[in-house]
């Protein structure tokens, strides 16, 4: 009897794109997230300081049994404005996905069934507006309306709505040309009917994926603008801007940036585990 | 022996290069081209639409100084009272010839100023890209084909830390160790070449993860396609097919994705030259947005975008060349 | 470690054992399977999808999955015999004595090289050089009948048509000069008269460089024709081997009985007459297309404002389906078959011409009548693991055109339980999802699906062709049976010759768009008067059985 190795492809295993085996490491992300979530949202209750008060006495002290985050240049209390800064990231993350969502949704599903001069045009305008890099984009239209949090939340949807779009339209085209489709349209459906029945459905989980990414970016984008001092506006607390604050004082006071970068890491971090989970598992049910 | 089947005499040059081909249509260049022009188009479309959205754009280039006389006579100056076509038209031909106006800042014209940091941010955007990509590459293949197992996962997991981390911190925390602790590197500005290494650190950062990913995703995937089959059934060694056969094919999915991903890089590179304070066109854009010096800001902007164009462009050839079928109209 | 024995078979396998680790269980794909090949000889491995015949074929080169474990007693190519063979020895083996032909060319081809730089990879080492490279390249080109050799090299995979890349195929496999080919369905994938030529090909080389050839197929007509010796193969195991000849005219096992069974000859035989359903008198055909045409834009460049070029997919096409009449639309792939009948039913509109029905335009009808036409005009699905929404349930696939009605859930219940137990699908089978139901399964559910409107007319794109040969036969039953039960007609689309003739009354030969030719089946198909349709006739496999 003989035995013949075979030839090497690799075994289809079962891992998180990034190498995470552990059990129950498909539960710790979200369960942070949540955590995170949760402590900002109960800011106003929890911060053992008022975000803006200062205590002139205690200016750049380091992480102490009062200030367990330390207090920054003009005495603030660090955890309290970590805390309450973690409100206009997440604001902006949530409130633009959702816009982005529904627009690059029913854009998609518009262009991908309908088709003709109707995708023409909105496949159009999805590249028209991929020209002009986002960042760049958004500190021109920040630049000329101003900044808030209306408007960033505003240009971060625009921004994002094609990545819905082109997921979606991808799907809905591939899938309008599946057999099914055709039967359902020849059993007597509208069109409408057919959508809600066939089509949207199996959206559903490639839009899960497509949402995490765009909450990934859109906090990053937030982030990234309000470091750069043309996004939130102090005295607001907002982890971007605190980084930004706390350059200048870097080697004296390292504290008062790396706690609200880390806060930023965390959320990034745990949105990222969150997404690789759920695309790893639309993957694997398509099959 | 020298003579082909026809019994033509043949020279070695002409048989090395007998199978050889550049893959790349005409038809392909033009539509790519095609699209490349309405991009900037696009573009200058949109930054000229919300001008005009939010009111008067002459106050914007009027330093804030000035009186509302003084605006509208500004306004005339550029035309501002014309029939919104003509000044459409006019725009586009500004901004074709770099006709900006004047810098309120420095009084010299917008567009040399910009022009004049081109190089400094090509110069980090560059090298990132290319660092940051080959890094990628590594990491992703190392992932996929490492020779011992357990270590496989570490450099997918690096890069996934490192891209849940937001540029501006990354470069403090880089800036915290390498120049305020350790003391071996500046913590920003120019001068040396020592100066160039955090922002380009950084920036590479930003490009490596998602590159990795793609690539390690792309290999398994082409190492299940049957012309891997094929390669084993003529007997190659595996190491062959692995870089010849499946490394190469996987890479052209990696340079489209390099390509889309040029906008995002040259975001980051503002965001990297205003931690490190490296005078390259993203600097001057946010510096001229806090100062409200308009014209920079479009000449900036303007600029990018034709830099990112042109970008995609190169891009999406490279992407042809590693794999020819990708001309074909999706 | 090896022998070399130039006298002895090409290819001597004994007792192959492959069992293949899923995540579930072990799967036992090849049972002690023993094959020998001389040289200049093809044997013929038959069987239908799952019995081991590709595993065997693919344990014989060594490009087996990961997952399968292979053992056998004894195994040698062109006399060297391998056995506690270590990776470096196989490819070795692969090298030097062994070609293997895949299924789909188009896939078996690396898309990133061009044909030049592929041919340099399959050649050897001695040979790589530039200038012996390029004439052997050449060479190889010739000996598998491929023009214009010095352009080809240049061209890219994908520029190719499948018979041309089949053919690079081939190429690659001969490159290093083996002594045993294996070619696993290669032609499966192409179109019937390519078909032919590339069979033509493998026997002209076997017959010029002496090959042993391995021929794996699960179309036993082909086989029938090419082979001198046949294995048949069936859950792993080899039932009956022999000469060709004998196998097929003296059947000794089983399964080979009711795999000659399910051959459409067999089949007509069989059923005798076909089922005699008085065809309506009357002058008025029940469904027209009349002198319809459809194009297609192509893809490809254009300024926006110059319109796109277009593809004729039907051309001029006349056709028409009287009450009670069963119609075969047969032709090959691109001939416009499929945009006729979609034409047909609804779901392409023709550009010029008309669809009528009773009488009257298609495009003319009001809503009721529309819907009405809906419920009288039925199709079924080439694929319908495809046709089926993989997210509900069987019956709610089937019941859907009723829901569409908004008829009432009980009497959708009682309609779906007539309609399954007139196409043998058992009621707790509607309650699964589609996957989890076979080929055959899937099938019946399609035409349960269409039965459920009571229609007069079913249109049906390639009915059987996704299936096993077995289910085939019995798929076909069925939709005989219904037919005259019913008093239905049809609308058959095929490219398979066999099918038309067994179940059409009529048939129309169409080629790139145009009908080239109609009438009775048995007239044209014994006696056709159109050149390609004389040409398509002759490349159908399955001369040998027609004894």
């Amino acid at each position: 009897m003989t035995i013949i190795p075979s030839s090497r492809q690799e075994k289809r295993r079962n891992t998180l794109r990034f190498g995470l085996r552990l059990p129950g490491a498909d539960l710790l992300a979200p369960a942070v997230l949540a955590l995170v979530i949760l402590a900002v949202v109960l800011s106003p209750l929890i911060a053992p300081y008022d975000p803006a008060e200062q205590d002139l006495l205690r200016l750049l002290e380091g992480p102490s049994v009062d200030h367990w985050f330390g207090t920054d240049i003009i005495g603030r209390d660090v955890l309290s404005r970590v805390l309450w800064g973690g409100i206009p990231p997440l604001i902006v993350g949530v409130g633009s996905v959702l816009i982005a969502l529904v627009l690059g949704t029913a854009a998609g599903v518009v262009a991908g069934y309908g088709g003709g001069v109707v995708d023409g045009v909105l496949g159009r305008l999805a590249d028209i507006q991929m020209s002009i890099p986002g960042l760049v984009l958004a500190l021109l239209v920040l630049a000329i309306f101003g900044a808030g949090v209306s408007n960033l939340i505003f240009i971060i949807a625009i921004e994002s709505w094609p990545l819905h779009f082109r997921v979606v339209r991808s799907h809905v085209l591939s899938v309008r040309k599946l057999a099914y489709v055709e039967a359902a349209e020849l059993a007597g459906h509208t069109r409408f009917q057919i959508v809600r029945r066939h089509i949207l459905p199996s959206t559903l989980p490639l839009l899960a994926v497509t949402a995490t990414v765009n909450f990934s970016h859109a906090v990053l984008a937030e982030a990234g603008l309000s470091f750069l001092g043309i996004g939130i506006q102090p005295p607001t607390a907002d982890w971007g801007m605190m980084v930004s604050e706390g350059q200048t004082q870097l080697s004296a006071a390292w504290w008062i940036s790396v706690f609200p970068g880390l806060a930023l890491f965390v959320v990034l971090l745990c949105a990222q585990l969150i997404g690789d989970w759920l695309a790893q598992r639309t993957s694997v049910t398509k099959e | 022996m020298s003579h082909d089947v026809e019994g033509r005499r043949i020279g070695w040059l002409a048989a090395r290069t007998a199978s050889l081909r550049i893959p790349i249509g005409g038809e392909f260049l033009l539509r790519r081209t095609f699209g490349a022009l309405i991009a900037v188009w696009g573009a200058a479309t949109i930054v000229f639409v919300m001008l005009f959205v939010s009111g008067d754009p002459a106050v914007f280039l009027a330093p804030e100084t000035a009186s509302p006389a003084q605006i509208a006579e500004l306004s005339h100056a550029y035309g501002f009272d014309q029939p919104i076509p003509v000044q459409y038209v006019n725009f586009l031909w500004n901004v074709t010839t770099g006709n900006f106006p004047k810098s309120l800042y420095t009084d010299r014209p917008a567009f040399e100023e910009v022009l004049r940091r081109v190089p400094n941010t090509l110069a980090v955007s560059l090298s990132a890209t290319i660092i940051g990509t080959l890094l990628g590459l590594a990491a992703g293949y190392l992932a996929v084909n490492g020779k011992i197992p357990y270590l496989r996962v570490l450099p997918l997991r690096v890069m996934m830390v490192l891209q849940s981390t937001p540029s501006f911190f990354l470069a403090l925390i880089l800036i915290l160790f390498f120049s305020l602790t350790l003391r071996w590197l500046p913590t920003g500005g120019t001068g040396s070449w020592l100066h160039v290494v955090l922002p380009i650190a950084t920036l590479s950062a930003y490009v490596a993860p998602s590159v990795a990913r793609l690539f390690s995703a792309s290999i398994r995937e082409v190492q299940f396609e049957e012309h891997i089959q094929t390669a084993r059934a003529m007997g190659l060694s595996e190491r062959r097919i692995r870089i010849r056969h499946v490394a190469i094919n996987a890479l052209s999915s990696v340079v489209a994705l390099v390509g889309l991903q040029v906008g995002g890089i040259l975001g980051g590179a503002v965001i990297v030259e205003n931690v490190f304070a490296w005078p390259g066109v993203g600097e001057l854009m946010v510096r001229s947005v806090n100062n409200r010096d308009f014209p920079v800001v479009l000449a900036a902007v303007m600029l990018i975008c034709l830099g990112y164009v042109v970008a995609s462009l190169i891009a999406d050839i490279m992407v042809i060349l590693i794999d020819p079928r990708a001309q074909e109209r999706r | 470690m090896s022998g070399t024995d130039v006298n002895g078979p090409v290819l001597d396998l004994r007792d192959l054992r492959v069992d293949i680790d899923t995540r579930e269980r072990i799967v036992h794909a090849v049972r002690g399977v023993s094959i020998s090949i001389a040289a200049g000889e093809v044997l013929g491995l038959v069987g239908e999808s799952g019995s081991g015949k590709s595993m065997t074929a693919l344990s014989i080169a060594g490009l087996t999955p990961a997952a399968a474990r292979v053992r056998f007693s004894h195994l040698s190519v062109a006399g060297q015999i391998i056995s506690n063979s270590t990776p470096g020895e196989l490819r070795k083996l692969r090298r030097e004595s062994l070609g293997f032909v895949f299924q789909s060319p188009m896939r078996a081809l690396n898309p990133r090289l061009t044909v030049g730089e592929l041919v340099h990879e399959a050649l050897g080492e001695h040979e790589r050089e530039a200038r012996k490279a390029y004439y052997r390249a050449l060479e190889l080109m010739g000996a598998v009948g491929i023009d214009r050799a010095r352009e080809r090299l240049r061209q890219y995979p994908h520029e190719l048509s499948g018979g041309l890349a089949q053919r690079v195929v081939i190429a690659l496999a001969l490159a290093r000069r083996p002594k045993l080919l294996i070619a696993d369905e290669p032609t499966t994938a192409l179109d019937a008269s390519v078909q032919a030529q590339i069979l033509d090909l493998i026997e002209e080389l076997r017959r010029n460089l002496g090959l042993g050839v391995l021929l794996v197929s699960h179309d036993l007509e082909v086989i029938g024709d090419r082979a001198d010796r046949v294995a048949v193969m069936s859950k792993g195991e080899i039932v009956e081997t022999g000469p060709c000849m004998t196998v097929i005219e003296n059947p000794q096992h089983g399964y080979t009985q009711t795999l000659l069974a399910a051959t459409p000859k067999r089949l007509i035989a069989e059923r005798g007459e076909i089922s005699v359903i008085p065809v309506d008198p009357r002058p008025r055909p029940m469904a027209e297309a009349v002198a319809v045409s459809r194009s297609f834009a192509q893809d490809g460049f254009r300024l926006p404002w110059r319109p796109a070029r277009r593809r004729m997919a039907v051309s001029d096409v006349t056709v028409e389906i009287r009450p009670g009449e069963s119609l075969g639309i047969v032709g090959e792939s691109g001939s416009g078959k499929t945009t006729l009948a979609r034409m047909l039913v609804g779901l392409e509109t023709p550009e010029r011409g008309n669809v009528m029905f009773d009488g009257r335009e298609v495009a003319g009808f009001d809503a009721a009548t529309r819907a009405q036409w809906r419920r009288d005009v039925q199709f079924v699905f080439q694929d319908n693991s495809a046709a089926l929404d993989p997210r509900l349930t069987v019956a709610d696939s089937i019941t859907e055109s009723l829901t569409a009605q908004g008829i009432e859930p009980v009497e959708r219940e009682r309609r779906l339980l007539s309609v399954l137990s007139e196409v043998g699908l058992e009621a707790y089978f509607a309650t699964r999802r589609p996957h989890q139901l076979s080929g055959g399964q899937r099938q019946r559910a399609g035409i349960a699906r269409a039965l459920i409107s009571n229609p007069r007319l079913i249109i049906a794109d390639e009915p059987v062709s996704a299936l096993d040969v077995s289910v085939q036969a019995v798929i076909l039953k069925l939709l005989n049976k219904l037919r005259s039960e019913r008093n239905m007609s049809y609308v058959v689309i095929s490219h398979d010759i066999g099918v038309i003739r067994y179940i059409c009354d009529r048939v129309a030969v169409m080629c790139r768009g145009e009908l080239v030719e109609t009438g009775e089946t048995e007239a044209v198909l014994s006696n056709p008067q159109h050149p390609y349709t004389r040409a398509l006739l002759s490349a159908v496999p399955g001369r040998r059985l027609s004894a």
